[in-house]
C-alpha cells in the first residue's frame, strides 16, 4: 500500500482541532460518549502506526541483510575467480583441464559483474545487484523515517487529547457546579420573594397606622363632647378652655388643673 | 459396425488421457529442490576450498537432476534434507533448517570411501554399542577425531558435537528417502560428523561424515564416508520441477 493510500484510509475522518471539538456544543451535549470515542480513535491510530513502523523496521532488516549477503557473495566470487585464473594458468597444455578451469573462471566473472557491476572495481558502488540493494536500503530508511514521524505525531496527539479531555472534564465539572450554585441561589431568591408576598414585612407599619387612627378617633370624640358642652351654654366655657388645652400639647401638670377645673363645676 | 468400434476406441482413448494421473510422492524441500528439479552449482565454494588445500575435488557441478530426497531430524531442533543428485554418485546436497524453517546449513558432500566390515571384530573397530571386550581403539564412529585416507595425507577432523569428550555415541536418525519414482527407503544411520578449518579465519571449512548404514534394517551393512564443503545457497541455480511445492 502506498504512503498516500495508507494515509487516506487512516484519515478518512476529518481531522480538526480535537480540543475545540471537545468543548463545542456537540461535546457539551454528549460529552461522555464523544470523549470516549475520540480518545479511543486517537489511541487506535497511534497503535496502527506503531504496527506500520514495526513492519517497516522488519523490511529494513531484510534489506540490510540482503546487502550483507551480496557483499559476502561478491567477495567469494572475486576470491574464487583468482583461484580459477590460477587453475587456468596451471592447466597448461591440458585442454580438458583448461576447459574446466575456464568454465569456472567465466562463472566467477559472471557472478562478480552481476553483483558488483560490469566495470572495475566491481564493488557495487555504481551498478550491479549490490548497488540496487544499497539503494533499496536507503529508500527503506526514508520510508521508516516517514512512518516513525507519523507515529510520533499520533502519539503526541493522543497524549494531548487526553490532557484536553481531562481539562475539558474539569471545565465541565466547574460549569455544572456553577450552574448548581446558580440554581440554588435562584431557589433561595424565590423563597425569599415568597416570604415578602405573605406580608411578613409590613407588620410594624400596620400597627403604627392603627395606633394613629385610634388616637385620631379619641381626639374627635373629645371635640364633639366639647362642642356639645359649648352648644348648651352658647359660649365658651371653662370646659372649652380646658378642652383646648387638652387638645393642645398638654403640659405635664395640665391634667391636675383640668381635674381641678371640673371638680369645681 | 467398424466405424462404431473405431469411434468407441477413440472415445475410450480420450477418456484415458483425460483421466487424472495419480500424484507422485514428492518432498517439499528447501530451495524447491524436490524430486525432479534441476540445478547447477556455481564453483565458488569448490574453488575457495581447493585453494585452501581441500580434498574435496573431482565433482561435477552442472546439469544435475534431483533423483531422491531423504529427510531426518536431529536434536529436536534441526531437520536435514539430503538432496541426491544425478551427477554425483553417492553424494548429496545437505540442507539443514531450524524449527523456524530457516536454512542454517548448506553443504555439498561427495562419496569419499566405503568400508564393509565382515566380522564382529572388524565391526568393533567402528561401533562399540552392544559389543563386549571393547578396547580404546574401538568405536571409531563417535571418537573425538577422525582422519582422511592415507592417500590424502594425515588430515585430521574434529567432531562437531559432544564437546571434548573422548567419545560419544553415534547419532541414530532414520533417513526416509523418496526417489523420483516415489519409491521409499528407510536408511538407518549410526552417524557422526566432523570438520576442519581450511582458512585462518574459519570462514572456509571442510567436513567429514561417517555413518554405519542399513537399508530398511537395523543391522548396518557397511560404513560410508563423505567429505563435504559449504555452498552458498545463492550459488545454487535451481530449475524447480513443475510440481515442486514451495517450502514453507
Amino acid at each position: 500500500m502506498s504512503n498516500s493510500g495508507f494515509l487516506a484510509s487512516m484519515f478518512a475522518r476529518q481531522m480538526g482541532d480535537i480540543g475545540d471539538k471537545l468543548t463545542n456544543a456537540y461535546a457539551a451535549q454528549h460529552a461522555d460518549v464523544a470523549i470516549q470515542v475520540e480518545v479511543e480513535n486517537a489511541r487506535k491510530k497511534a497503535n496502527d502506526l506503531a504496527s506500520r513502523v514495526s513492519q517497516e523496521m522488519t523490511a529494513m532488516q531484510t534489506a540490510t541483510t540482503k546487502v550483507t549477503e551480496l557483499q559476502a557473495r561478491l567477495s567469494r566470487a572475486k576470491q574464487a575467480g583468482k583461484q580459477a585464473k590460477a587453475a587456468v594458468d596451471a592447466a597448461g597444455d591440458d585442454a580438458a583441464q583448461r576447459e574446466v578451469a575456464q568454465g569456472m573462471l567465466q562463472t566467477c566473472f559472471k557472478a562478480m559483474t552481476e553483483i558488483g557491476g560490469t566495470d572495475a572495481p566491481y564493488d557495487g558502488s555504481v551498478a550491479g545487484t549490490l548497488f540496487e540493494a544499497k539503494e533499496a536500503v536507503k529508500k527503506q530508511g526514508e520510508n521508516l523515517a516517514f512512518w516513525q514521524g507519523e507515529h510520533h505525531k499520533a502519539v503526541d496527539e493522543a497524549t494531548h487529547m487526553e490532557e484536553r479531555v481531562l481539562h475539558a472534564a474539569e471545565v465541565l465539572a466547574r460549569a455544572k457546579q456553577e450552574q448548581q450554585n446558580a440554581e440554588e441561589q435562584r431557589r433561595q431568591v424565590e423563597a425569599d420573594a415568597n416570604l415578602l408576598k405573605k406580608g411578613g414585612a409590613h407588620v410594624g407599619l400596620d400597627a403604627m397606622e392603627a395606633a394613629a387612627k385610634d388616637a385620631q378617633q379619641k381626639a374627635t370624640a373629645a371635640r364633639l363632647q366639647t362642642d356639645a358642652v359649648r352648644g348648651a351654654s352658647g359660649s365658651p366655657t371653662n370646659a372649652d378652655a380646658v378642652f383646648d388645652k387638652l387638645l393642645a400639647k398638654p403640659a405635664p401638670d395640665a391634667h391636675a388643673a383640668a381635674m381641678d377645673a371640673f371638680s369645681n363645676l | 459396425m467398424f466405424i462404431t468400434q473405431l469411434i468407441q476406441g477413440v472415445i475410450a482413448q480420450k477418456q484415458a488421457e483425460q483421466a487424472p494421473k495419480p500424484a507422485r510422492t514428492i518432498t517439499a524441500t528447501p530451495l524447491r529442490l524436490a524430486q525432479g528439479s534441476r540445478l547447477n552449482i556455481q564453483p565458488m565454494g569448490l574453488l575457495l576450498a581447493n585453494g585452501q588445500g581441500s580434498i574435496f575435488r573431482n565433482v561435477t557441478l552442472d546439469n544435475h537432476q534431483v533423483v531422491a530426497v531423504g529427510t531426518f531430524g536431529l536434536f529436536n531442533t534441526v531437520r536435514y534434507y539430503h538432496v541426491y543428485l544425478s551427477g554425483l554418485e553417492g553424494g548429496y546436497l545437505a540442507l539443514a533448517v531450524n524449527n523456524a524453517n530457516k536454512l542454517i546449513e548448506s553443504r555439498l558432500y561427495r562419496l569419499y570411501t566405503e568400508v564393509n566390515p565382515t566380522s564382529i571384530e572388524e565391526w568393533k573397530f567402528w561401533l562399540v554399542e552392544g559389543q563386549r571386550n571393547v578396547s580404546d581403539d574401538d568405536g571409531y564412529i563417535g571418537k573425538l577425531y577422525a582422519n582422511s585416507l592415507d592417500e590424502d595425507g594425515p588430515v585430521e577432523y574434529t567432531r562437531d558435537w559432544g564437546g571434548n569428550a573422548p567419545r560419544m555415541d553415534p547419532l541414530t536418525p532414520i533417513e526416509v528417502l523418496v526417489d523420483i519414482n516415489g519409491g521409499q527407503t528407510r536408511l538407518h544411520h549410526r552417524l557422526m560428523q566432523y570438520s576442519r578449518p581450511l582458512s585462518g579465519d574459519n570462514k572456509i571449512a571442510e567436513h567429514l561424515r561417517v555413518s554405519a548404514m542399513a537399508e530398511n534394517s537395523t543391522d548396518p551393512s557397511g560404513v560410508t564416508f563423505w567429505v563435504g564443503i559449504d555452498v552458498d545457497p545463492g550459488e545454487i541455480q535451481v530449475f524447480p520441477a513443475t510440481d515442486a511445492p514451495a517450502f514453507p
